[in-house]
């Protein structure tokens, strides 16, 4: 209902302001009734005598800017200018706007809105200062060699960041404007000179058929834009890291910045980009290699090894070695469940522990472990409700999932692990290679900005083997991956270093 | 629409296939794996079965439960078996078989074991092993300072094995030997010698797998030489005749440790009869001499002299073996190769031929080292 | 019809599609077969077999050179009329439908004997729907992407095998030639079911990227498919005594029942449940071949709908009826005999209808 009386006299959608500024202020009353948080500031501007308004919101805007570097020079008596003139005022970026929904944008986004009287312009000064917190290493990808810097909330400054890493005319730039209500800032940033222009063009596209109120953040983005999102696979790889954004746009993907949002979304990436962390080209080419082999193993491990368990104590207990038989059936001949009920039993404490530890503050998170500990290391072993190679296996698989460098695939792998824990108690086995082999065809289907997930696997490219499965010496890695179909694909030509001679 | 549809379709298989799974479900605790088989005829020629299985649980100070009883075949008995033990039996983890003497003295025994070839889930690896003696001495022997008497067992196999001592035939082997007509079977052996187990060496079946002969551990070792089998590492140890004796010493012990030997085998046929020609040559390692010797000298008559008792040891070998129509060496598989015409003739019979063989031996043995002492 | 761009595949997944269609499962029997035939004198047939396979692969590329249009189906259609057009693609799924059908029975039964003997076939057979479905609806490049990463994955099998040389007995593939050479050559008629699966260049060739390298990928396929042939052969020969080797159905899954690791007793539980994997390469290839041709025949847009039939129809069919392994013999027999026909004759007899119909044609032209 007052939607409708007020729309009356609400301005149009490109609707330009009036000249006189009395109306402009009735005009914005209406617009922003119960605001307080909106401030009107009118007062005569000393140079050119004209009456004028300063609009901005409290706390979305920078107060000693606008005291400084607005108000005072406007209020400086000078030397006497007519109304028309140039305004003297100590900001940089001043954005001329007469569209009513524009000034409104504006505001809200956390500039200062001037009003003069007789100009049919207004003045955006940008003195937006939201609170922000200040840079800090980020939290999910912990680095020992890479930099110390993630990205925050806010996408000017992590676009700084990452041009710090590029500094080169060819980076450019897409800015969207994303959700009815939020209108977030969305940035698209990628090398002009490597991105291939279809896959651009086609997240682009994606992300203009977005139409939801407000993305709050990065991850809603990406399940929108998903090819997939029935999927349990992430198809695109969220990072809070602005050298591994850097890395990968100079591998011809494309970054997407979102405002308001930690985290910056990659495209294209395939399975083993989540296997693949910054500090891999900080340390040895050697040690490189062999942790991301780890890291495929305890993929491995993570998904499969209580499945594995599962059937190994429930139907083929022939494979078991003789003196682990007798240890085992030892320890299992006590306990009162099924191998699978005890296996999820333990599994399902451990994600209970698991997610326990994430949301509670540090201090009260350690009993949380030391709980744990005790209760799934000791107690349950010694009331004889579980057995201890069980106790051993989670623990295992708990170790290997934490080894894997990224959130969102561990936790596809912790949904992955009960589907064949599942099939495992069912058809021993054969259920786990039938799981694995689903898990392999929908691999092969799976697609990330329309480029095959499964690369360089599936289709087999081994060029780009050693920078996925292994880590080749940096000297060799003088091609850009071919899953990205970069325009440019030579990145460098360096020769292995001279053995210097004496 | 659609997709709610495949959703319920999908659902209903998956509930289809719950319901129609877990039939081959076994839990580790519900088996009951025997880990040691026995096989053996009383008095009056009827077959028994004899298994040890282990005990599960932490509470109970035996390790394992014997089960026994009369039958006509292996799998005939299975419900029997069932009967005697809390899981269901499961022949999936045997570790060895144990043949005892009564059975190996008929022929074609072999025939009991077809389940373990039939029932894909049933091991093949299992240790062959003949009891001089009978079955029940062993499996109720349980010795309270050994472990379970079938790791016992198979490990005792399975290390002497790896010093040619004896020969860790598995059934799948046994099975190969059987099928092979140029070769015939050759298994270890046990004896129960003060109420402790004790490996005897080898025992040599006929081509029906009948006992023909025992081996000891040293001409086991023989053997194996001649099977191009031997590891580096076995010891023979021989009387060096004309070497002082003060008993109750016996001062003219030598002993050596063999290197990699180098047998080759020649097959010819001549006047009807198959002929080989042996020849090993190895290094060796001095391990022992009682008596005084000066190596750096005397070196080589002391290798003449081994290798001429060595020589004289195989022959005698050979000799024993023809005498009681077995071929362990596997000479028929050399004639086959070789001598395939004349072979085919005899291979229905090929014992019978290799009894009539004749076969020289050459042995040269060239002493490499001396140990740290002169 | 069909677009061969946007389903491309590479000379690698050409190479694998072809040859995991021929070793799959008819590996699993092939020593025993040579055995059977020759003794240990049917290692020998593989070498002829091999030749045998060059020639007839190199006409059916010659076929797929001389046809003008873009599958063969078209060309066919083109030079005999629509009719027969149909009726080919008709015996093309059919025949595919029969090798599929060989190696999804084939692989239960096995399954059945080695590791589920209590599990109902239709249960194993609809687990093993799931993915095989899922991969066949994505055409060629799925599938070869498939065979692809299978053969990757798979690449350390035979290294396994290696362990059994530790009792090996050489001297059992000896004398050569011992009973004269007619044996050999009655020995390469088993090579001939192993072998089938070479047709399948007739759906392929059209999506191949580099038809240029069509015959040297060809040739690599087979020579893989022969390598390996020889290889297990070898492997079983000088492992089991000559008249042993005939007793074994599957010798190449019993050999690894003898393979012993500290780690782990019986190595051949997983191997077989990991051998699904090579297994599958025959049957999901067939299935989309299959459903393809019936598309053809029906004048589908595409091969889903008669995929889709075709599984529902395995899966309640199976239900009702799985063959014994004798019958399961028996199927592979006549296989064996519709095989020959179909990859060693028909093309022969394709090539000279087209070779003499382009020189007609052009005489009625000029």
């Amino acid at each position: 209902m007052t939607n409708e009386q007020n729309g009356k006299e609400k301005p149009e959608p490109g609707e330009v302001i009036r000249l006189s500024l009395d109306e402009n202020l009735t005009i914005l009353r209406k617009l922003f009734s119960d605001t307080p948080d909106l401030f009107i500031r009118t007062f005569t501007i000393k140079q050119t005598q004209e009456q004028a308004a300063l609009l901005f919101i409290d706390g979305l805007s920078d107060q000693q800017a606008i005291n400084n570097d607005v108000l005072r020079p406007l209020q400086v008596p000078t030397e006497a200018g007519k109304p028309g003139d140039e305004l003297m005022m100590n900001v940089g970026h001043i954005v001329e706007e007469s569209c009513w929904s524009q000034i409104e944008i504006s505001i809200l986004h956390g500039s200062s809105v001037l009003l003069v009287d007789g100009r049919d312009k207004a003045y955006a000064l940008g003195t937006g200062g939201w609170p922000q917190r200040a840079i800090e290493d980020p939290q999910m990808e912990a680095s020992l060699k890479g930099a110390h810097q993630g990205f925050v909330e806010t996408s000017g400054q992590n676009i700084a960041m990452m041009r710090r890493y590029i500094p080169n005319r060819e980076l450019k730039m897409r800015r969207l404007i994303v959700g009815r209500r939020g209108q977030t800032n969305v940035t698209l940033v990628y090398l002009e000179d490597v991105m291939n222009p279809k896959l651009l063009q086609s997240l682009e596209e994606r992300i203009q058929k977005v139409d939801v109120d407000v993305i709050l953040n990065t991850g809603e983005l990406s399940e929108l834009i998903e090819d997939n999102p029935y999927s349990l696979f992430p198809q695109f790889v969220l990072t809070e890291r602005p050298d591994s954004a850097a890395s990968q746009i100079l591998q011809g993907r494309c970054v997407v910045i979102v405002d308001r949002s930690p985290s910056a979304l990659v495209a294209p990436v395939s399975f083993y980009s989540y296997f693949q962390s910054i500090d891999d080209y900080s340390t040895r080419w050697s040690i490189a290699t062999f942790l991301r082999l780890l890291r495929l193993f305890a993929f491995i491990t993570a998904a499969f090894l209580p499945a594995f368990f599962i059937a190994v104590t429930s139907f083929h207990i022939e494979i078991i070695p003789l003196k682990l038989l007798i240890t085992l059936g030892d320890s299992r001949g006590q306990v009162p469940f099924p191998p699978f009920v005890e296996a999820i039993i333990m599994e399902i404490t451990l994600e209970m522990l698991r997610e326990a530890g994430v949301r509670l503050p540090a201090p009260v998170g350690q009993t949380v472990g030391i709980v744990g500990g005790i209760v799934l290391g000791q107690a349950v072993v010694q009331a004889g409700l579980i057995s201890n190679v069980m106790v051993i296996v989670v623990a295992f698989t708990a170790i290997s999932s934490f080894i894997l460098p990224n959130y969102d695939m561990v936790a596809a792998v912790r949904l992955i692990r009960f589907i064949l824990m599942v099939l495992a108690s069912l058809f021993g086995f054969v259920g786990i290679i039938v799981g694995l082999m689903t898990m392999i065809a929908h691999l092969l289907t799976l697609k990330s900005l329309g480029m095959p997930y499964g690369s360089p696997l599936a289709p087999v490219r081994f060029a780009d083997w050693k920078d996925t499965i292994i880590r080749a010496p940096l000297w060799l890695l003088n091609k850009r991956p071919t899953g990205t179909l970069a325009k440019q694909d030579t990145t460098q030509a360096n020769e292995k270093p001279k053995e210097g001679k004496p | 629409m659609r997709r709610t549809k495949t959703c319920v379709c999908a659902i209903l298989a998956a509930v289809c296939l719950f319901a129609t799974a877990c039939s081959d479900q076994l839990y580790l605790e519900n088996a009951a794996t025997p880990l040691a088989l026995g096989m053996d005829l009383d008095k009056n020629d009827k077959f028994h079965f004899y298994g040890t299985v282990p005990v599960f649980s932490k509470n109970i100070r035996k390790k394992s439960q014997e089960i026994a009883g009369t039958a006509e075949s292996l799998r005939q008995s299975r419900s029997f078996q069932d009967a005697q033990t809390a899981g269901t039996i499961q022949g999936r983890n045997y570790q060895v078989i144990l043949l005892g003497r009564r059975l190996l003295q008929h022929d074609d025994w072999f025939a009991m074991l077809d389940v373990l070839f039939r029932d894909a889930r049933n091991t093949i690896t299992d240790r062959m092993i003949a009891v001089d003696g009978s079955v029940t001495d062993v499996i109720y022997l349980n010795p309270p300072d050994q472990p379970l008497l079938p790791i016992l067992l198979r490990g005792m196999v399975d290390t002497k094995t790896k010093r040619s001592e004896t020969y860790s035939t598995t059934a799948q082997e046994l099975h190969r030997q059987f099928f092979d007509k140029g070769v015939t079977p050759y298994i270890a052996e046990i004896k129960i010698v003060n109420k402790q187990v004790q490996l005897k060496g080898s025992a040599l079946l006929d081509a029906k797998g009948k006992y023909a002969m025992s081996l000891n551990a040293q001409e086991t070792i023989l053997l194996n030489l001649l099977q191009k089998q031997a590891d580096p590492g076995y010891s023979l140890s021989f009387h060096i005749p004309d070497k002082p004796i003060k008993p109750p010493f016996e001062t003219d012990m030598f002993s050596f440790t063999g290197g990699k030997p180098k047998t080759k085998i020649k097959t010819g046929y001549e006047n009807g009869k198959f002929k080989f020609d042996i020849h090993i040559k190895t290094k060796i390692g001095l391990s022992e001499h009682l008596f005084p010797f000066n190596v750096a000298q005397d070196a080589k008559s002391l290798e003449k002299q081994a290798s001429a008792l060595m020589e004289k040891q195989i022959e005698e070998l050979i000799q024993k073996m023809q005498r009681h129509k077995v071929d362990p060496i596997g000479l028929g598989v050399y004639a086959r190769a070789k001598k395939y015409k004349q072979y085919i003739k005899v291979e229905e019979d090929w014992p019978e031929a290799f009894s009539h063989a004749e076969v020289n031996v050459k042995v040269k043995l060239s002493i490499s080292a001396m140990g740290p002492v002169k | 019809m069909i677009n061969t761009e946007k389903n491309s595949i590479t000379s690698m997944q050409f190479i694998f599609i072809i040859s995991g269609i021929q070793i799959s499962v008819a590996v699993l029997s092939l020593p025993r077969k040579l055995a059977e035939a020759a003794g240990t004198d049917g290692l020998l047939a593989l070498p002829l077999g091999y030749l045998l396979n060059l020639l007839c692969g190199y006409i059916i590329i010659m076929v797929m050179r001389k046809s003008s249009e873009k599958t063969l189906f078209d060309t066919v259609s083109k030079t005999m009329g629509t009719w027969v057009g149909k009726g080919f693609a008709l015996l093309m799924a059919f025949y595919f439908l029969h090798l599929m059908y060989d190696g999804l029975v084939r692989a239960i039964l096995i399954v059945k004997t080695w590791l589920m003997p209590n599990t109902q076939g239709y249960v194993l057979l609809i687990l093993l729907l799931f993915p095989a479905y899922k991969i066949a609806l994505g055409g060629p490049r799925i599938l070869g992407r498939y065979a692809e990463l299978v053969a990757v994955i798979s690449c350390w099998l035979p290294f396994v095998y290696l362990f059994t040389l530790k009792y090996a007995h050489w001297l059992n593939l000896l004398p050569l030639f011992k009973d004269g050479f007619l044996p050999v050559l009655t020995a390469v008629k088993a090579t001939i079911y192993p072998s089938l699966g070479i047709i399948a260049v007739f759906i392929f060739y059209p999506y191949l990227q580099k038809k240029e390298k069509a015959v040297s990928s060809l040739i690599i396929s087979n020579s893989i498919t022969m390598f390996v042939y020889i290889f297990i052969t070898t492997i079983c020969f000088v492992y089991y005594s000559p008249h042993e080797s005939t007793v074994y159905n599957d010798p190449i899954i019993s050999i690894l029942k003898t393979i012993e690791f500290r780690f782990i007793e019986r190595i051949e539980i997983p191997f077989i449940s990991f051998y699904l994997f090579v297994f599958s390469l025959v049957w999901i290839p067939c299935m989309y071949i299959a459903s393809f041709c019936m598309s053809l025949v029906f004048g589908l847009s595409d091969h889903r709908l008669p995929l889709r039939v075709l599984v529902i129809v395995l899966a309640i069919g199976t239900f009702f009826y799985l063959p014994t392994y004798n019958q399961s013999d028996k199927i592979e027999l006549w296989l064996a005999r519709f095989g020959f026909g179909m990859e060693y004759i028909l093309p022969g007899l394709l090539l000279i209808y087209l070779t003499l119909y382009k020189r007609l044609h052009r005489r009625a032209e000029s």
